[in-house]
């Protein structure tokens, strides 16, 4: 893990790297020139990223967040900030690497705000060192027609636990939310998803997705709650989990509570291991039993990691995900 | 090719394989034909190394090295190929990314370059076009979704690709159409070689019309209970197998 690289730049992204929690120096002078039109950056207080109203991105933001010591005990948690005008749309990755966080388990907390009509594409992605633990959180709020997309991805870290709070609150906004943990070796990983649908007419699609191997342990927790007045809602929370040891652990805990009468609502879980059937097929067509694993759990991922429309994000992640099975690399090439 | 002397199997303690003896020479296609629940998928598993069956007595020989310690992938590398009763569904990995990766294991291990994309494209257009299949399946998600008839199909794409000195073909005519039939076994045909052999499962006489088998052997409670020439399909075909059931081993499996 050690060999994640430092500087993650994604091509075709504009690029915001923070070093401890403050704007890279690289970027002094030049925030004017690399900020594209209709879109602020104010620095007073933690981070606030503003598009204007009717923005279009024609490129997606990148927040890298790095942090190259641990974070001394009670430091303030980092601050994002992030509101999407009326109407606006674009991509935003927020991707943490270093060590984000201590034995204090130091935060990071983002607060995103979707103005009517606006369309979000959010990425978080968690890269962290092995001996990082961390909380991090975002809450969202959705008005009305607004359609927000998440991608939570967490692949490195020791100890990480994430938190998203969405808000449904304006009528026929929508949300699309999608989750990979993948964890090996002796990582944890939390992630706690609680959807609020607070108007009526508005729509969930949720798809959380678990891979823990060796003595890894994850949870997901997901709670879908439609208010009295939510009328029309539609509401689906999925969780699938893959268990590729039988020391790992995986506690899946998928709620919905429903307070409103005209709705249409499902929930699932399931955790199974790798299709003893598939193994098979595959090794009468010459895999190893690790390419036939890995080419089984990639393809696991694939459901989530094909979600991700930015092209060298999604390439990135499936190295990412390859390198950490074993027998990757023998598929790599063709995946 | 292959030699397979007295050999036993079981499932969950349950035995299927009660002493197979069946000879395969070099070239050769032979046919085994059977009632249902006879067997003759659980020979074919075990040959392609399904661990899931107990190999209990006997041995087999591919090549003359003892097939039964290789393991399944092993196997596949070094030219045993099975095409499934009931292809794997498996959704997320598209036949392209599957093949080409199967296709370089192998290459692999005989001493041969990868292809790269270019040189697997123009091959895969070849041998789609033995089976009839069209390019756009390569995308897809294996096996997902494909009609009966796809499924076999593939299976004989894959052989093609594959390029295997031993073919099984468990049941490959199951669920063709007419004209599907005729095309696998055109395909088969296609790639019969004097150093490859077929063993060919079958429940139908009309498949061996078009591929002609050098034996016909009838496999019956996990023992092969008669072997003869083409025309024996074709005895059978008339008669049903009560005749040879009803009085097994009148003449022994050559
Ligand atoms: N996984 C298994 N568990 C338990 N029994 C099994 C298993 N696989 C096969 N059998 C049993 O073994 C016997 C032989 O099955 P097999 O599939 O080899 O027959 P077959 O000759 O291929 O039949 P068919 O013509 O119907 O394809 C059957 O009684 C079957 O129920
Ligand atoms: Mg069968």
């Amino acid at each position: 893990m050690s060999q994640i690289n430092r500087c993650f730049e994604l091509p075709g992204a504009t690029h915001l790297a923070f070093n401890n929690g403050s704007l890279s120096a690289e970027h002094q002078g030049e925030l004017g020139s690399i900020l594209p039109e209709g879109v602020s950056l104010d620095l007073d207080q933690g981070i606030e990223l503003r598009l204007g109203e009717g923005v279009e991105l024609d490129r997606p933001i990148h927040l890298a967040y790095h942090n190259s010591a641990a974070v001394s005990p009670g430091s303030p948690a980092l601050e994002t900030r992030i509101i999407v005008g009326p109407g606006s749309r674009g991509t935003l990755i927020e991707s943490s690497s270093g060590l984000c966080g201590n034995a204090q388990g130091a935060a990071q907390h983002s607060v995103l705000q979707l103005g009517e009509d606006a369309a979000l594409d959010h990425v978080k992605l968690q890269r962290e060192e092995l001996s990082s633990i961390q909380r991090a959180s975002s809450k969202v709020s959705a008005r009305a027609r607004s359609n927000y997309r998440s991608h939570e991805i967490n692949i490195g870290g020791g100890e990480t636990r994430r938190q998203l709070d969405l808000t449904l609150c304006g009528e026929g906004a929508r949300c699309e939310l999608a989750g990979l943990n993948l964890a090996f070796g002796r990582q944890r990983m939390e992630s706690r998803v609680r959807v609020t649908h607070a108007a009526a007419g508005c729509a969930t699609d949720e798809l959380y997705k678990i891979i823990v191997g060796d003595d890894a342990r994850a949870l997901f927790d997901g709670l879908i709650l439609v208010e009295t007045d939510s009328q029309l809602t539609r509401a689906h929370q999925s969780n699938r989990n893959l268990l590729l040891s039988d020391r790992a652990r995986i506690t899946s805990m998928p709620r919905l509570e429903i307070y409103a009468d005209d709705v249409r609502c499902s929930h699932g879980s399931t955790t199974g291991e790798l299709d003893a059937e598939q193994l098979f097929y595959l090794r009468t067509r010459g895999f190893t039993p690790d390419a036939a694993r890995a080419l089984l759990v990639h393809a696991f991922a694939s459901e989530i990691l094909e979600g991700v429309e930015f092209t060298p994000l999604r390439e990135w992640l499936t190295g990412e995900v390859l390198r950490r099975l074993p027998g990757g690399e023998l598929i790599g090439e063709a995946a | 090719m292959l030699q397979i002397r007295n050999l036993y199997a079981s499932i969950d303690g349950k035995e299927i394989l009660k002493g197979i003896n069946l000879q395969l020479p070099s070239g050769e296609i032979h046919a085994i034909m059977g009632p249902n629940g006879s067997g003759k998928s659980t020979l074919s598993q075990v040959l392609a190394g399904n661990e899931a069956f107990e190999v209990t007595a006997g041995e087999v020989l591919y090549q003359g090295k003892n097939l039964l310690e290789m393991p399944a992938d092993e196997r596949a590398r070094d030219g045993v190929f099975m095409a499934f009763q009931y292809p794997v569904e498996i959704p997320g990995v598209s036949c392209a990314q599957f093949l080409r990766s199967a296709v370089n294991a192998v290459r692999k291990h005989r001493g041969k370059d990868a292809l790269d994309a270019m040189d697997f494209l123009a091959l895969t257009k070849e041998k789609m076009k033995l089976f009839d299949l069209g390019p756009e399946l390569m995308r897809r998600s294996l096996n997902v979704g494909f009609s009966g008839g796809e499924k076999k199909r593939n299976e004989g794409f894959q052989m093609a690709m594959l390029e295997p000195a031993l073919a099984i073909l468990d049941e490959t005519d199951s669920g063709l159409d007419i004209d599907a039939l005729k095309v696998v076994a055109q395909g088969v045909n296609t790639l019969r070689d004097p150093q490859r052999s077929f063993l060919v499962i079958t429940h139908y006489q009309r498949l061996l019309d078009y591929i002609v088998p050098d034996r016909v052997h009838v496999l019956s409670e996990g023992r092969i209970v008669r072997s003869g020439g083409k025309e024996l399909a074709l005895k059978l075909e008339e008669s049903g197998y009560a005749w040879i059931t009803d009085q097994p081993h009148l003449e022994s499996a050559s």
